[in-house]
């Protein structure tokens, strides 16, 4: 009993930060020491999310953002694993790609949408376009190093009993592959989602990053919180989505650390 | 390296006939210093000639005046990069956004180190915020850049508190998770041998948040530079980020392209420069 008692303790506690951080930021407004233009009310966001979440607005605007995000990031996935192979494989071609890539990897990519909006128009290709290559750099990179990761003994192991390139690509480099694939999942996830808002912001009628933007040109707090507020959720909802992949599909392999 | 001394004679390389011969395995040190120089005279050739044809192809769309309106062209590029470097308030601008940059970043870095070092070592803590701090590390931190803006306005403040919000995150959750990876075994082993709270703190726990920050701090300066520009592209009157968004309000690709061509090269010098920090640094790490 007072193990049970314990473990719902922390949870107990986690909440109540969450109700008197409500709490106070009500009273604040209520009692008028905490800004209305600045901070907002409970009471306003709530009823801000509530008129979104019954007229659609919210989601149409999660599918929109969710749709770049995917169709982005599977793009950028095959393009970087595409590349990142060939880069593995060819020794010339990686040195010869060396400076193109340290380069694109240093510099924000972020900032590439402006561009891309004009050459390709504020539709969703462009945005799809900016998604698939923010996230190719470091695929790349992760699947190209990782192609001289592979155990040299298990090439050599393998070519001893008489595999060639074709059978080497499919029964050494391709589960490697998959392994990088699932562990990085989790973070070019996260890039993907900062490109999808990153280009929003620039050029959108519609979608997450479009929200929280205009909650800031109309100069309304309770729009952005609002908006931050179901980024927050489906963010979290999508790293949980991804962690647990992860965990269930890598559960077989040996941990290091803990 | 016993094969080196099987080479045959035949391929001695610059010793004429007149000279004596110089020994096989120095012969092959030789040919294979020569075959890694032609490789990489071909790798630099290739480099070149791939940088020509994206150039190359790139001008000659810019040849039509349709693709010139939405791709922009070399010499447009090189021309307004020439005017601005000619002109001392680009240098201003890009002197601000460095600045929020630099600011952000060491705001962000200092709240950062100070949260991880009271919140790691006590175990309470660490498990009460976990939650929080799992879902603040999946938050794509850009979205944050409005809410700055509507608080503080145009000024420099919103980009400087902006961007060290962002970065706070950043490296909050890599030295966090690092320290965490703490091996347990060290930790037992100080706690046999005697060591006080305090004590484990400041010989197991700072060694390893030392270490964990400095591989932190590379990977997340990029993002100082990119949470200054779009936070200036949102709303400001002045930086780098203000002269790309005005660049593409006046459909200018080529003064669009040469403002992302700036802020890449400052973000790429920079990335070098922590490269060889890190380099410097890391060397000691042990855990």
């Amino acid at each position: 009993m007072a193990r049970v008692l314990s473990t719902l303790r922390m949870p107990a506690a986690q909440l109540g930060l969450v109700v008197a951080l409500v709490a106070i930021w009500a009273w604040g407004s209520a009692a008028g020491w905490l800004d209305d233009f600045s901070f907002g009310s409970p009471a306003d966001t709530g009823e801000q999310l509530w008129t979104w979440l019954t007229d659609g607005t919210l989601l149409e605007s999660a599918l929109s953002t969710l749709q770049v995000l995917v169709i982005g990031w599977i793009i950028g996935m095959l393009a970087g694993i595409l590349v990142g192979t060939i880069l593995g494989l060819s020794t010339f071609a990686n040195r010869v790609a060396g400076p193109y890539l340290a380069f694109f990897n240093g510099m924000p990519r972020l900032i590439l949408y402006p561009f891309l909006a004009i050459w390709l128009g504020f539709d969703l290709t462009s945005k799809v376009v900016m998604v698939a290559l923010v996230i190719s750099v470091p695929v790349i990179l992760t699947v190209s190093s990782g192609f001289r990761e592979v155990d040299l003994n298990l090439i050599d192991n393998v070519t001893l009993f008489g595999a060639r390139t074709p059978q080497l690509i499919r029964d050494v480099y391709a589960p490697s592959l998959a392994i990088w694939v699932i562990s990085t999942a989790r973070v070019t996830i996260g890039y993907a989602f900062q490109a999808a808002i990153a280009a929003e912001f620039v050029g959108a009628s519609v979608g997450l990053g479009y929200l929280t933007v205009l909650g800031q040109e109309s100069l309304n707090v309770n729009e952005i919180w609002a908006a931050l507020i179901t980024v927050i959720l489906i963010a979290w909802a999508l790293d949980t989505l991804v962690t647990t992949a992860d965990r269930k599909l890598l559960r077989w392999m040996p941990t290091n650390g803990q | 390296m016993s094969t080196d001394l099987t080479t045959t004679p035949a391929t001695l390389g610059p010793g004429g006939p007149g000279e004596a011969p110089p020994s096989a395995a120095a012969a092959r040190v030789d040919q294979r210093k020569r075959t890694k120089r032609r490789s990489t005279t071909a790798v630099v050739v290739t480099q070149l000639a791939l940088l020509a044809a994206l150039l190359g192809g790139w001008a000659y769309l810019a040849t039509d005046e349709v693709w010139i309106n939405l791709v922009g062209s070399p010499t447009g590029v090189t021309t307004q990069l020439g005017e601005w470097f000619a002109d001392p308030e680009f240098w201003s601008d890009i002197g601000l956004t460095a600045l929020e940059a630099v600011l952000g970043y060491g705001l962000g870095v200092l709240i950062a180190i100070v949260l991880v070092a009271i919140i790691v070592p006590v175990n309470a803590l660490d498990r009460f915020f976990a939650p929080f701090i799992a879902m603040a590390n999946a938050l794509p931190k850009i979205v944050l850049a409005p809410l700055f803006i509507l608080w503080l306005g145009f000024s420099i403040t919103s980009k400087v508190l902006f961007v060290a919000a962002g970065i706070f995150f950043l490296i909050f959750y890599g030295v966090y998770s690092g320290v965490r990876s703490i091996d347990h075994v060290l930790l037992d082993n100080a706690r046999v041998l005697g060591a006080t709270r305090g004590k484990i703190i400041t010989d197991v726990y700072l060694p390893s948040i030392v270490g964990w920050l400095i591989s932190s701090l590379r990977l997340s300066s990029a993002w100082a530079l990119t949470g200054a520009v779009v936070s200036e592209y949102l709303g400001s009157n002045a930086g780098v980020g203000y002269r790309i968004a005005l660049a593409q309000q006046t459909l200018d690709p080529s003064a669009v392209i040469a403002g992302i061509i700036a802020v890449a090269v400052l973000a790429v010098i920079v990335d070098r420069l922590l490269v060889l920090v890190e380099r410097r640094y890391t060397q000691w790490r042990v855990f």
